[in-house]
């Protein structure tokens, strides 16, 4: 089975490559991007199958990105990495298709079941339409 | 020296030598690469995880850890990006999928231009250590409820003991009670009799006195009729009333009777004497619990005791009183006269097997012997009370002061004289000695010192009177 490609944005290095690691020891390839721009830039050279997203960000945040991810890729899963179990703008990205939300304290297992349950989805709609 | 350096150096530059050493690792060597690829896995880790390396090399390494090791993965990442060698513990998960706790040692390859390559790790199986850990720690778990419950049980068994302790001085306290009550008992009956005997024959000799009286009242009559024939110088008929004066006396034996008459009212006095005594010596005994100390005449003591234990004594033994002029002592007049009549009754009760079966020559039995003396020896007065009885058995010397220690049937004894009596004398500072031979006889002795430490109330323990056995 081909490995999984996950895109994962995030301005923290330490999260990022800790979280980039767990999910490569896991069987993902996984590229990093440390802001919106950079991950823009990645997704137009090569499209992975699911982008992990970091809410909050400095210059263009989370929201920003994903909406012109929206625009540019269309329905590509998009889970929101937050710091908070809640956080006022969730619901403006479950708006704008956001798949999943995974907290950055929480178990990195939990990131694994949230790409299947994505991808899981994402595989039905398509057989649906 | 030198060559043998260069040899081991040789040795160690040998390549097929190195890797054989890791390969013959106890611990698992794994080498992950930046991507977490594992690169290379040694025989322990291909032992321990169930895949042969060639299944597990190139593979993630999150293939072999279990999801929960974030701290595993947080010290690979610090590792790469640090090169600080790092330590933490981990969950592998082996082909079976049995999940077995082990530590990590990290440190970092670096390649060309001093870069961090790859991570060597060092994991150790440690499901013997803590499976150890575990059993000293279910030991010191099972120390520590033994510990408790042993606690628990000793202070119990405290309370316990203090309890009965408590409850022991109870009834001792209520037992000496019991006992001087029965003593009483036992004497009341014996006491009543010798109420009753000078009772008896002072009821009697009123009886005498009356008919002697009336004899006595006709005589005065015949001497009055004398009297008035000879005031009236009526001879004839002081004749005939003299004839009758006499005749009438003679008939009553006035001689005898006037020296009778003498006797019985001695013997009445004596009699009232008695009871007299008696009840005084009654009302001493039974007087309750006496305060203070106050100066005894122990040759009083005898005396009243003797007289309130007369009766068990009379029919068992001859008490032979050897009273010395001893001087007053400092003590409790009442509970050395219950020492005295303990030791009297035992005394008595020495005869109860012998005397039966022992016969002298006129046929009747022989009464035993009881001795009670009094002298001075020193500076302290000795009571002895000695008998002629079956003697105490070598065995039970050093039990017969012990409470409850008899060998009397149920009903006499309660085992309790002698360790009253015990302590009483040693609450005037005194000793008792014993000296007895089987068949013979045993003399008890007591002595109490003239100057008795005033107040000495308070039990000492370890301070123990003499008990001497001969
Ligand atoms: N004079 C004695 N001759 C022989 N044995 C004696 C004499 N005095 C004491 N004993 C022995 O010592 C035992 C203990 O005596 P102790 O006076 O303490 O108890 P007791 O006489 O048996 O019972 P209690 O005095 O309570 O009625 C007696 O049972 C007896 O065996
Ligand atoms: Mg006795």
């Amino acid at each position: 089975m081909d490995a999984i490609e996950v895109l994962l944005v995030d301005d923290e290095p330490d999260y990022a490559e800790t979280m980039a690691f767990w999910l490569k020891a896991k069987g993902y390839r996984v590229t990093t991007a440390a802001d919106g721009h950079e991950a823009l830039a990645k997704l137009s050279e090569r499209l992975p199958r699911i982008v992990f997203l970091d809410i909050m960000m400095p210059g263009m945040d989370g929201i920003e990105t994903l909406r012109r991810i929206r625009r540019s890729h269309g329905a590509l899963p998009v889970i929101m990495v937050t710091a908070y179990a809640s956080d006022e703008r969730m619901g403006e990205a479950e708006q704008l298709g956001a798949v999943g939300f995974f907290q950055k304290a929480a178990d990195f297992s939990v990131a694994a079941r949230l790409i299947d349950r994505a991808l899981h989805d994402l595989k039905q709609r398509k057989a649906a339409s | 020296m030198n060559s043998e350096r260069d040899l081991y150096r040789g040795l160690l530059r040998d390549e097929a030598l190195m890797a054989n050493l890791i390969q013959s690792l106890i611990d698992v060597l794994v080498v992950v690469d930046r991507d977490a690829v594992v690169q290379f896995i040694n025989r322990a880790g291909e032992d321990l995880l169930g895949h042969p390396s060639s299944e597990l090399v190139g593979q993630p390494v999150g293939a072999i850890v279990t999801d929960e090791n974030l701290q595993f993965f947080r010290a690979i990442r610090e590792l790469m990006t640090t090169g600080e060698s790092r330590h933490c513990d981990l969950e592998l998960v082996t082909r079976s999928g049995e999940k077995i706790p082990a530590t990590f040692n990290g440190s970092v390859l670096r390649g060309p231009g001093n870069r961090i390559e790859a991570v060597v790790g060092v994991i150790r199986d440690v499901r013997e250590i803590r499976r150890l850990v575990r059993e000293l720690e279910d030991a010191k778990v099972g120390l520590e409820n033994t510990v408790q419950k042993r606690t628990r049980e000793l202070a119990a068994a405290k309370t316990r003991a203090e309890q009965a302790y408590e409850e022991l001085k109870t009834a001792q306290a209520q037992l000496i009670h019991a006992e001087k009550m029965s003593s009483l008992g036992q004497l009341a009956a014996g006491v009543a009799h010798e109420i009753n005997t000078p009772i008896g024959f002072v009821g009697a000799n009123l009886r005498t006195l009356r008919e002697y009286v009336w004899d006595l009242l006709q005589l005065a009559a015949g001497y009055e009729g004398l009297l008035g024939a000879v005031e009236r110088s009526d001879f004839e008929a002081a004749r005939g009333e003299a004839e009758r004066g006499r005749a009438l006396a003679q008939r009553l034996n006035a001689r005898a009777l006037l020296e009778d008459l003498a006797h019985v009212a001695t013997e009445s006095e004596g009699g009232l004497n008695r009871v007299r005594r008696i009840v005084q010596d009654l009302k001493a005994f039974s007087r309750s619990e006496e305060q203070e100390q106050t100066s005894v005449d122990i040759n009083e003591g005898v005396e009243s005791t003797l007289a309130i234990a007369r009766n068990e004594l009379k029919y068992k033994a001859e008490v032979i009183k050897e009273l010395g002029p001893v001087p007053a002592i400092l003590g409790y007049p009442q509970q050395l006269n219950q020492v005295i009549l303990n030791l009297l009754v035992n005394a008595a009760h020495a005869f109860d097997e012998r005397t039966k079966t022992s016969v002298e020559g006129d046929g009747s039995p022989s009464k035993g012997t009881i001795w009670i003396r009094t002298f001075l020896r020193g500076e302290a007065v000795v009571l002895e009370v000695e008998d002629t009885g079956c003697g105490i058995a070598p065995e039970h010397m050093a039990k017969i002061f012990d409470p409850f220690f008899t060998t009397k049937p149920v009903g006499k004894g309660t085992g309790l004289g002698l360790s009253i009596s015990y302590g009483i004398v040693r609450k005037h500072s005194g000793t008792i000695e014993v000296e007895s031979h089987v068949g013979q006889g045993t003399r008890f002795r007591v002595v109490l010192p003239v100057q008795a430490p005033a107040a000495d109330e308070t039990e000492k323990p370890g301070e123990e009177p003499e008990r001497r056995a001969a």
